[in-house]
C-alpha cells in the first residue's frame, strides 16, 4: 500500500471513532442527574420558563431525535447552542480551542527541546553525576503536581522576581489568522507582540511540560543506551566517525521510536487535561471551557469539547505513525 | 505705528487667552484612572434581562441603570430614585407611576425616555429569563404603559408587596438600538431580540460601556463621558474586569498590586492571611444572607415537628459561627438579621441538650433508632465542616448522621420531588429581591417546592395564608405586621437549623475608597462609586 492510500484510509477510521465517541458522551451527559435548563436559567425559573427553553433548544425531543439532529448540525459545522455562554458552541470551541492547542504544541516543544538533550547527556555519561542528578529531575517531573508546580511558578516568576505576567495569554496580536499568539504575531511582522506571548506562555507551558519532559528524559536514555551496545555504534566508533555524529544521526534516531509513541500519546492527554495549569494561570483554553460546561451540564459544550479532543488526539496519533516511517524505513504503512 | 501697537495688543491678549485655557484644556481631558477586578466566575451573560448570578449582575448594574436603586448611600437596600425620579403608587396598591429623569443618555447617544422603560419590561416578560420570575406573576404584557414621554405606568394583576423593591433587578435598555439589530429568532416580529447583538456590544445608559469582552478571562469597560450622574476627578475610567478561578492566584494578583479588588467568594482563611498583608483592606459587613441546614418535612421521620426542635437544641451554633464561619451573626430565623422586616421576637434555638433529648422522647424517637442523610455541595467545603458538627452533636442525642457530598447541580435536581430530596440539605441562601418576601414567601410557601429553596417541603396553611395576605396589603406597617408573624410561627415549626448570617468579606487596595455594602446582590461592585485616592 501507497503513503496515500494509507493517510486516505487512517483519515476515514476517524469516522466511526468519532460517531462511536459522540454516541457515548451524548447518552453520558444526558442520563447524569441534572436539569442544565433549570442551571441555565437561575433556579427560581418557572415551569414556562423551563418548558420554553427547552422547546427552543430541542432538549423536549426525543433522544434519538436530538442526535440526529446533533449530528446533522455538526456535518455543518453547528456545535449547537451553550446553555452557559448562551451562544453557538462553535464559536466557543473557534475562540477557545486555539490557546488550549498554543500551549499544549509549546509544553511539547519544550519537553523535546529540554527532555532530549538532558536524556543523552545521561545516557552518555551513565552512572556518573550527571546520570544521577537527571534521575532525580525525571522522578521530581513525573511526581509533582501540575497545578502546584504552576502555582510555586507563579509566585516565584511573577510575584517575587516580576520576570512574568502572572495569569492570561496577554493582549491578543493585531493580525487574527491562527489564533495562536505567537504564531499570529509572527504571521503579522510584529516580533514585539509574538514575545509578548511568549512570556505569558512560558510558565504554564513549562507547568504542563514537565511530566512529559521527565519521561522523554529517561526514554532517551535507556533507549540510546540500548543503542550504544550495539555492533554498529562499536563499528562506527572504530571507524573514528566523531562522537557526535554517531550520537545524533545514527543512536538517537533509532532510539526515537519508543519517545515517539510516548510524545504522541501525551499531546493528546495533555489537550485534554490542561485544565489545572489552565486554572491557575486563568489561560482561556477548552479544557477550562469543557470543564465549566460540565459543571453546569451544558451538553452541547460537553460534546463538542470531547470531539474536538477526540480528533485531535486521533490525527496527532496518526502524525506520530507517520513520523514512524522517517525514523525506522524498515517500516511500510499497511 | 498705531497700527503695529494694535496688531501686539491683539497678539498678546491672543497669547494670555491660550495661556489660561491650557490648564482647563488638560484638566477637562480626565486622568486615566485603570481599575482591576478579579470574580471567581465567568460572565456568562451581559444581557441584563438573563442575568441570574453576580457576576452578570455586574456587569448589567455598570453598563445599564435600573428603573430605581438601591439606597447604597445609606447603606440600604431600600428603593431610591434613579432613572425613576419619582414615583406614586395607587390606594389600591395595583398601579405604579414613574417620572422618568430627564437628560438620561444611553451610550448610543439618543435620550432615555418612557418607551424605552415600557418596551424593557416587556422584552423581559417575553425573554422569560433572569428576573422576570419576580414580575411575571403581577404583571402582564403590555400592562406597562406610556403616559408620556417622560412618564410611565404599570399595572399590576394585584397589589405585590416586594414589587417596588424588586424593580431595583429591571435594567432599562435601549429600544431603538436592539430593534435596529434585530436578527431571526423564536420572538415572532421581535427576531432574537437582539440576543446576537448583546453577544458584542451593550445598550445601555449606564457609567460604563463595554469595550471588550473575551469570554471566560475579561471584561473591558470604559467610562460613559456623558452619564447622568457625571464624573469627578479620581472616579475610575477603566475597569478591567478578570476571571481567575483560582484562589491562590486571586490572593497572590491582589498582593501584588496587580489587581484592586477581589471577590466575596474566598475562603474565610484567605480572608484571615489578607488582612495581615500591608496595604489590603479587608470589609466585613453583616449580610442577608441565610446559611441553614434544611430539613425535609415531607420524609419520615423529619416530618414529626418535635424531632425537628430536638435536633435544633442539639446544634452547637456558637462552635460553627466561631471555628468554622470564624464571624457572622447567629441567625434568628429564617430572615437575615440585616433585613428590614426582621422579626426580632422570632423563636430562638440555642444549643441545649436536656431540652432536645426532652423533645425527642415527647417525638416517641428512642435513641439509635434515626438515621438522617445529610447532604452538601461539594464546590463549599466549609458546609462539610458543618456536617461533621452536626453528625457529632446528633449523636450525643443518639441520632446518627450519614454525610454525603454532592455536586450544586445534583442538588438541584434532587430537589424536585420531596421522595428525592435528601433528610438535610446545606444551602447558602442570599435574598433575591430587597424584600422580605424573599425569605417568607419564597422559602415557605408551597408555590416554591421544587427548588433548591424549599427543600423542607414546608406546608402550614395558617402561615401561607398570612403570607399571601402579606403580599396583597399596602399599607407597610401592617405588611411588615404579617411578615413577622409569619417568621414567627415558621421558626416554631423547625423547618430548618437556622444556623448564620455570614460575614460578607470583600478585600481591596487600600487606596481603593467610596466601597459600601448593601446586601443586595452584585450592587456593591458599582465601579462608579468607587475613587482611587493613592
Amino acid at each position: 500500500m501507497n503513503f496515500r492510500t494509507y493517510l486516505l484510509r487512517r483519515t476515514l477510521h476517524l469516522v466511526p471513532v468519532l460517531l462511536g465517541l459522540s454516541v457515548l458522551i451524548f447518552v453520558i451527559s444526558r442520563v447524569i442527574p441534572g436539569d442544565p435548563v433549570r442551571l441555565a436559567l437561575g433556579t427560581e425559573a418557572t415551569e414556562e420558563q423551563v418548558r420554553q427553553l427547552r422547546e427552543q433548544t430541542g432538549l423536549d425531543r426525543p433522544l434519538v431525535v436530538q442526535y440526529v439532529a446533533y449530528v446533522a448540525g455538526v456535518l455543518r459545522g453547528d456545535f449547537g447552542y451553550s446553555l452557559r455562554t448562551h451562544r453557538n458552541v462553535t464559536k466557543d470551541v473557534l475562540e477557545f480551542f486555539p490557546a488550549t492547542l498554543e500551549l499544549t504544541t509549546v509544553a511539547m516543544a519544550l519537553a523535546v527541546v529540554l527532555g532530549v538533550p538532558l536524556g543523552i547527556l545521561a545516557a552518555v555519561r551513565k552512572d556518573r553525576g550527571a546520570d544521577h542528578l537527571s534521575r532525580v529531575l525525571a522522578l521530581i517531573g513525573v511526581a509533582l503536581p501540575r497545578f502546584w508546580l504552576a502555582i510555586l511558578l507563579q509566585l516565584a516568576f511573577a510575584y517575587h522576581l516580576r520576570l512574568l505576567p502572572t495569569i492570561g495569554r496577554g493582549p491578543a496580536p493585531p493580525t487574527r489568522i491562527t489564533g495562536l499568539y505567537v504564531v499570529d504575531g509572527l504571521l503579522g511582522f510584529d516580533p514585539a507582540a509574538a514575545w509578548i506571548s511568549l512570556k505569558h506562555l512560558a510558565m504554564p507551558a513549562f507547568a504542563l511540560s514537565v511530566g512529559t519532559l521527565a519521561q522523554v528524559m529517561r526514554l532517551i536514555r535507556a533507549g540510546m543506551i540500548e543503542e550504544m551496545r550495539r555492533d554498529y555504534a562499536l563499528a562506527a566508533q572504530s571507524y573514528g566517525l566523531p562522537p557526535n555524529l554517531i550520537i545524533y544521526k545514527y543512536l538517537l534516531k533509532n532510539a526515537f521510536t519508543a519517545t515517539l509513541t510516548i510524545l504522541g500519546l501525551s499531546y493528546g492527554f495533555l489537550l485534554g487535561n490542561a485544565f489545572l495549569v489552565e486554572t491557575v494561570f486563568a489561560w482561556p483554553g477548552l479544557a477550562f471551557y469543557g470543564v465549566d460546561a460540565l459543571r453546569f451540564k451544558d451538553f452541547n459544550g460537553v460534546i463538542a469539547v470531547t470531539l474536538v479532543i477526540g480528533a485531535a488526539y486521533a490525527v496527532v496519533n496518526l502524525i506520530t505513525d507517520i513520523l514512524y516511517g522517517y525514523f525506522d524505513p524498515r517500516i511500510r504503512y499497511e | 505705528m498705531r497700527s503695529w501697537r494694535g496688531l501686539t495688543f491683539t497678539l498678546a491678549a491672543m497669547a494670555a487667552v491660550a495661556l489660561a485655557a491650557t490648564p482647563a484644556l488638560v484638566q477637562s481631558q480626565p486622568r486615566e484612572v485603570p481599575f482591576t477586578h478579579i470574580e471567581t466566575q465567568i460572565i456568562t451573560a451581559i444581557d441584563p434581562q438573563a442575568a441570574v448570578d453576580e457576576s452578570s449582575l455586574h456587569s448589567a448594574i455598570n453598563l445599564y441603570d435600573p428603573l430605581i436603586y438601591p439606597n447604597v448611600e445609606e447603606g440600604s437596600m431600600n428603593p431610591r430614585p434613579h432613572i425613576a425620579e419619582s414615583w406614586q403608587i395607587s390606594p389600591d396598591g395595583r398601579t405604579y407611576t414613574f417620572k422618568i429623569r430627564r437628560g438620561v443618555k444611553f451610550h448610543s447617544g439618543r435620550e432615555l425616555t418612557a418607551d424605552d422603560v415600557a418596551w424593557s419590561m416587556d422584552r423581559m416578560l417575553r425573554l422569560k429569563r433572569g428576573f422576570s420570575w419576580v414580575f411575571a406573576p403581577v404583571l402582564d404584557l403590555g400592562a406597562t404603559q406610556v403616559v408620556d414621554p417622560y412618564t410611565v405606568r404599570m399595572r399590576l394583576k394585584e397589589a405585590y408587596a416586594p414589587f417596588l423593591g424588586a424593580l431595583e433587578l429591571f435594567f432599562i435598555m435601549d429600544k431603538n438600538l436592539i430593534m435596529a439589530n434585530l436578527r431571526p429568532g423564536p420572538f415572532g416580529e421581535f427576531g432574537d431580540y437582539g440576543a446576537s447583538f448583546l453577544e458584542r456590544q451593550d445598550a445601555g445608559s449606564g457609567p460604563f460601556r463595554m469595550e471588550r469582552w473575551d469570554r471566560a478571562t475579561e471584561m473591558v469597560m470604559v467610562r460613559f463621558p456623558d452619564y447622568w450622574r457625571g464624573w469627578k476627578e479620581g472616579k475610575i475610567t477603566r475597569v478591567f474586569y478578570k476571571t481567575v478561578t483560582e484562589e491562590a492566584t486571586v490572593k497572590t494578583l491582589l498582593i501584588a498590586g496587580q489587581a484592586d479588588m477581589v471577590p466575596q467568594w474566598l475562603s474565610a482563611q484567605s480572608f484571615q492571611e489578607l488582612k495581615q498583608t500591608p496595604g489590603i483592606v479587608v470589609k466585613e459587613d453583616p449580610t442577608v444572607q441565610l446559611f441553614h441546614l434544611q430539613m425535609n418535612t415531607k420524609k419520615p421521620p423529619l416530618n414529626n415537628v418535635k424531632l425537628r426542635q430536638a435536633i435544633s437544641y442539639a446544634f452547637d451554633y456558637d462552635k460553627a459561627l466561631q471555628q468554622i464561619f470564624l464571624g457572622g451573626t447567629k441567625a434568628r430565623g429564617p430572615v437575615p438579621v440585616r433585613t428590614p422586616g426582621w422579626a426580632p421576637n422570632v423563636p430562638l434555638y440555642s444549643r441545649n441538650l436536656t431540652k432536645a433529648r426532652e423533645l425527642m422522647a415527647e417525638a416517641g424517637v428512642q435513641p439509635g433508632q434515626v438515621t438522617l442523610e445529610y447532604v452538601w455541595v461539594t464546590a463549599l467545603p466549609l458546609e462539610r465542616l458543618i456536617g461533621l458538627l452536626l453528625q457529632s452533636n446528633l449523636q450525643e442525642i443518639g441520632i446518627k448522621v450519614e454525610i454525603v457530598g454532592e455536586p450544586w447541580a445534583n442538588v438541584v435536581a434532587r430537589a424536585t420531588k420531596p421522595e428525592t430530596t435528601p433528610h438535610i440539605t446545606a444551602i447558602f441562601d442570599t435574598l433575591k429581591y430587597p424584600h422580605v418576601d424573599s425569605h417568607t414567601y419564597g422559602m415557605y410557601h408551597p408555590t416554591c417546592w421544587g427548588t433548591f429553596r424549599c427543600m423542607s417541603y414546608y406546608e402550614n396553611p395558617e402561615v401561607s395564608r398570612v403570607l399571601e395576605a402579606a403580599r396583597r396589603v399596602v399599607d407597610t406597617k401592617e405588611q411588615m405586621r404579617l411578615y413577622q408573624e409569619a417568621q414567627v410561627m415558621i421558626a416554631r415549626d423547625a423547618p430548618s437549623i437556622y444556623v448564620a448570617n455570614p460575614l460578607h468579606r470583600i478585600a481591596f487596595r487600600n487606596y481603593v475608597k467610596g466601597y459600601r455594602y448593601v446586601g443586595l446582590l452584585g450592587f456593591d461592585v458599582n465601579f462608579w462609586d468607587y475613587t482611587i485616592e493613592r
